[in-house]
């Protein structure tokens, strides 16, 4: 079985430890993350649980998820979110950070900060060429494909627009929860900027990786 | 108050000296040697501060080891593995960065002991204090009192030069 929350990131700051070391960490948040459905196999065709984030005016709420919200007892939220298999909560329940423990190891997902139209060094970190001897040849991408084929095939890795898309860093190690303030707080940075809402699980992988 | 604030915050220890450029420290640091720790004693100037007050605040010390190398050592002001830091003496320096220092050798590698308390810190006292063999912890807390006498002097002092 899964498990997963809905938490608002902070920003980042760093630890000492017992050891007297600097653990970097980011801090998120998880003060109004609620069970909004509850789906099944029956119903739905698979098991999951939705979750719900963010306090969201009743106002500016379409009908068809204010019902949504009423079936569940909770508050209009801004963010929703499925976790499959998280076993079956009770509908309306606050998810708390309790889920989580100290040393274990997450899966952080978010949408990255948008970077706009970045060149192919940014995007797919390519190599400049050479910047003195007369180089008329410093921030272009090479070569795109051979004479021979008479066209680009697809794919093939070009500037664009770069960033502001779902990502996910894995295996990410718990430092710290803090029920009394709902904190969670994982080792290393996660994707989006500061206020993103980020949805928390526990890691898919289950291998231990050294560090 | 936002909660990366408090987090420091509650990283910060309760008491720490204040450090200037220049001032000449004792720094005791603990140190795993195998599966037992002990303290060492790290004594140098200070010849830089990097970063604003919170719980990421470091220091680096300037020592000159055995056959005249220099040693620099940056610390965390804040880290638990810092047991004390003793203020010895006060520089006289006329900047916040002492990296000049790694040029000179020998006697022009020195830094001017200060007398004078500097913008009415306190200074004084705490000197006092660490000839006296004494943690300069304590003083921190005291600081705001002397603030205002301190002041005083350095104003009289001036006034014959202008005139």
């Amino acid at each position: 079985m899964s498990k997963g929350i809905l938490a608002r990131k902070v920003g980042m700051t760093q630890l000492f430890t017992e050891q007297g070391t600097v653990v970097p960490v980011t801090v998120l948040e998880a003060e109004s993350c609620h069970v909004v459905q509850l789906k099944t196999t029956a119903t739905d065709g698979y098991d999951a649980v939705q979750l719900g984030f963010g306090e969201r005016r009743p106002r500016r709420t379409v009908k068809p998820l204010l019902g949504h919200f009423k079936r569940a007892g909770t508050e209009p939220l801004t963010h929703l979110a499925e976790v499959r298999e998280a076993g079956s909560p009770p509908l309306g329940s606050r998810v708390s950070v309790d889920l989580f423990a100290p040393g274990e190891r997450v899966d952080v997902t978010g949408i990255s900060k948008g970077k706009g139209f970045a060149g192919q060094h940014k995007r797919h970190n390519f190599s400049r060429g050479p910047v003195t001897h007369g180089s008329h040849n410093i921030k272009q991408p090479g070569s795109i494909g051979s004479t021979d084929a008479a066209r680009v095939f697809r794919g093939m890795r070009m500037a664009g627009h770069l960033g502001a898309a779902r990502s996910t860093v894995r295996h990410l190690e718990v430092v710290r929860v803090d029920s009394e303030r709902n904190l969670l707080l994982v080792k290393g940075a996660v994707p989006g900027p500061r206020q993103s809402v980020l949805l928390v699980r526990d890691s898919a992988r289950t291998g231990v990786i050294a560090g | 108050m936002n909660v990366i604030d408090l987090l420091q915050r509650e990283q910060e220890k309760a008491e720490v000296p204040v450090l200037r450029s220049g001032d000449t420290v004792r720094v005791h640091v603990k140190v795993v040697e195998g599966t037992r720790e002990r303290i060492q004693v790290f004594e140098g100037v200070v010849i830089a501060l990097h970063g604003k007050i919170g719980s990421g605040t470091s220091f680096t010390v300037r020592r000159i080891a055995s056959h005249g190398v220099g040693v620099e050592r940056t610390f965390l002001l804040h880290s638990p593995r810092i047991e004390r830091i003793d203020v010895l003496r006060h520089g006289d320096v006329r900047r916040a960065k002492l990296f000049y220092l790694r040029e000179k050798v020998g006697k022009r590698a020195r830094v001017r002991e200060r007398r004078q308390p500097l913008g009415g810190g306190g200074t004084s006292l705490r000197r006092a204090a660490a000839a006296a063999e004494e943690p300069v912890e304590p003083e921190s807390a005291e600081e705001p009192d002397l603030t205002a006498t301190g002041e005083a002097e350095p104003a009289g002092e001036l006034e014959p030069e202008n005139v």
